[in-house]
């Protein structure tokens, strides 16, 4: 892992001291500390001792994505243009500006062309000449106005480097149409029958009023976002901020402002960030899944269910006569596995506890033999989807828990005499909650293609059931009901509780993804101490 | 908002100027006190199979007129590939060519000489423009069948 691959802090300051100093800024360490999957491994002691050099050294490192609001996204493709300007030597930030957007804003490209072939490159940008406006000539006494047929002073016209004149009250409304019609409207030409010369940004500014200017002037961003590969819109639905990131395949996931975060390659809301899988592995297994969506379903309806209640059913043993539980939330049912028929019309008769002749006849043998062929490798990759699906699940409910965490806080602090410092490790340990999830939700990704008799399985396997069982753990502690908490004491026994597992399972999420990330092969021994 | 206003005195000097200088093939008038609304004909073109006939054309201007175009019916029966069944129209010209600095009046020459020359690789009636290409005898034959019986 090279050091440009991990990224710094905001300001330096370790979490801890903050803690300590009962500073609000926990929020913002939280949003970092999302993003350092890597170094925090170091951080493997349960006490508060931090080494100092943890934060010392996030200070030198780079981070490789940055998240722009608008203001930025502004300065971002003002710096580019005033790059090519300079390089170029056009002194019309308006004519560059048009000239990037015909290329989707690649720099390089766009220099390469002009250097081959500025006059062919301006004239396919429509900007046949880098003197973009044609002024009045002096000599002119009258004009007509061929839009709106008017006689006007030539001091209130317009025209384009191609001369074709027109009063400014036509050229605001023609403009005013144009960008009413959407973000086609930075495509605009001369307003002149088959002229190709392209609209610039300073002649709108010049010609229609600020709001509607201030639209164009979106348009223009969003193509820069849209056209650019090394910007993207967050996926989060609503966020207003874009992306910035410079490496192509980064692995890591980035953090948006809004508090998303997730892989830039993908940028999907759904899929968010899918450590510890590559995005291709996402791809092939989002692929499968709704290949397999069919067969899965049927799965899911037919089999491994009580026949009276569809609640799950076990089956141990080879014995068919099978009891649906009533203490593991089932109906009580007594039937036949083989056939699913009612255990009361079996007995010696139908072939007794081992077997059952009822079944050659049955629907249930038909519905068997269908899913035989596809049921061997079908089972295994369900039981991947399975897990992937219920931490995802989980995922969502811990999403729902952190919005609702400030309840639980309420009625801590109304029902205890603590300070409201005390109830901060609720929303630490949702946010861990949120994130060991989202781990465990991609780690059956992983594990579903990692191959199944090699050696990094067993460690695989090994790190992700220690993180499942912490978490599953943590869950349950969390979300022990406040009405449940006799007395302080209690209070602060379920208090430590929670901390404790958050650290815990913080440890056992950087052992995992640490040991991915390591190929799976060279913490075995550490891992053990 | 400046831009109605601009529609109706554009409108106005296209309609005075109509007046003042007649043309033999087509003719215009305002549909009652609605400047935004336009009854032309065009008579066929000679050499084309609609030839003499007489083709009314609704014209409905949008308030945002002449930035956006008008939009145009056959209100007139007309065997046309370029001409739909119901009567609408496709031509660039009305779409993404349009100008602002278009009239009325082109816009009609534009239809009248897409009567004299049908554009078959754009149509909206597909079946016509096939015959148009293949058969142009049997094309040119039903057009003049049908000019005689709905363009009198
Ligand atoms: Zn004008
Ligand atoms: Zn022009
Ligand atoms: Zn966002
Ligand atoms: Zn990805
Ligand atoms: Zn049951
Ligand atoms: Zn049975």
């Amino acid at each position: 892992m090279s050091e440009d691959e991990m990224y710094d802090t905001y300001d330096g300051v370790d979490d801890d001291s903050a803690e300590e100093s009962g500073n609000e800024s926990q929020l913002d360490m939280d949003d970092e500390e999302d993003m350092d999957y890597e170094y925090s491994t170091q951080e493997v002691d349960y006490d508060d001792i931090h080494s100092s050099n943890r934060s010392n050294s996030k200070l030198t490192r780079q981070r490789s994505f940055e998240v722009l609001d608008k203001g930025e996204l502004q300065s971002e493709s003002k710096k580019l243009i005033k790059e090519v300007m300079d390089v170029l030597s056009i002194n019309s930030e308006s004519a560059v500006s048009i000239l990037l957007r015909h290329l989707k804003w690649n720099k390089e490209k766009l220099i390469e062309k002009y250097m081959d072939n500025s006059d062919k490159l301006c004239a396919d940008a429509g900007i046949p000449s880098l003197k973009l406006e044609k002024p009045v000539s002096t000599t002119m006494q009258k004009f007509s106005c061929l839009i709106c047929l008017d006689e006007l002073p030539p001091s209130q016209t317009f025209a384009l480097s191609c001369d074709h004149r027109y009063c400014l009250p036509c050229w605001k409304g023609y403009l005013e149409c144009k960008i009413g019609e959407g973000p086609e409207c930075i495509l605009a030409t001369c307003p002149a029958p088959k002229c190709k010369v392209r609209v610039h940004e300073e002649a709108v500014k010049k010609l229609v009023e600020t709001p509607t200017y201030e639209k164009y002037a979106n348009f223009i961003l969003k193509s820069f976002v849209d056209d650019n590969p090394q910007v993207k819109w967050c996926p989060a639905p609503g966020c207003i901020y874009s992306v910035r990131c410079d490496r192509k395949e980064r692995k890591e996931a980035v953090t948006c402002k809004c508090g998303f975060q997730y892989c830039f390659n993908c940028n999907d809301f759904e899929i968010g960030d899918h450590m510890p899988c590559p995005c291709s592995q996402v791809d092939r297994w989002l692929q499968k899944a709704s290949d397999e969506s069919e067969n899965v379903t049927w799965m899911l309806a037919n089999t491994k269910k009580c026949p009276e209640c569809r609640s799950p059913i076990e089956k141990n043993g080879g014995c068919m006569h099978m009891t649906c539980r009533k203490n593991a939330g089932g109906c009580g049912f007594e039937f036949c596995w083989l056939c699913r028929g009612a255990w009361s019309d079996h007995g010696s008769a139908t072939g007794g506890y081992y077997n059952c002749n009822k079944y050659d006849k049955s629907k249930a043998k038909e519905d068997d033999e269908k899913a035989a062929d596809a049921k061997t490798e079908l089972e295994a990759y369900m039981f991947y989807y399975h897990r992937y699906e219920s931490h995802k699940n989980a995922m969502k409910i811990a999403d729902e828990q952190r919005r609702n965490a400030h309840q639980k806080e309420q009625q801590i602090l109304s029902k205890f005499d603590v300070r409201s410092a005390d109830t901060k490790f609720l929303m630490e340990a949702t946010e861990q909650l949120l994130r060991n999830r989202r781990v465990l939700q991609y780690s059956y990704v992983y594990g579903y293609y990692l191959d199944k008799k090699s050696q990094e399985r067993n460690l695989f396997e090994y790190l992700q059931e220690d993180l499942e069982k912490h978490t599953n753990q943590l869950s349950t502690y969390y979300e022990l009901s406040i009405d449940k908490l006799e007395d302080y004491q209690a209070f602060i026994k379920w208090k430590e509780q929670v901390t404790n597992y958050t650290r815990i399972t913080k440890k056992f999420l950087d052992n995992f993804v640490e040991g991915v990330a390591g190929g799976l092969t060279t913490q075995l021994s550490s891992k053990n101490n | 908002m400046s831009v109605p206003s601009t529609a109706s005195r554009r409108l106005q000097k296209e309609y005075q100027d109509l007046l003042k200088t007649p043309q033999g093939w087509m003719s215009a008038s305002v549909v009652g006190d609605n400047l935004h609304k336009w009854k032309a004909t065009v008579i066929g073109p000679e050499g084309s199979p609609f030839e003499k006939g007489t083709f009314e054309i609704d014209l409905d201007i949008p308030n945002d007129y002449p930035f956006k175009p008008p939009a145009l019916k056959f209100t007139t029966k007309i065997y046309h590939p370029n001409i739909k069944s119901d009567g609408s129209v496709c031509s660039e010209l009305l779409s993404q060519n349009w100008s602002p600095q278009l009239k009325i009046q082109d816009v009609l020459v534009t239809i009248r000489a897409l009567l004299t020359e049908p554009n078959p690789d754009n149509p909206l009636e597909a079946d016509i423009a096939q015959q148009f290409k293949t058969d142009r005898n049997a094309f040119n034959k039903t057009a003049k069948e049908w000019t005689k019986k709905y363009a009198k």
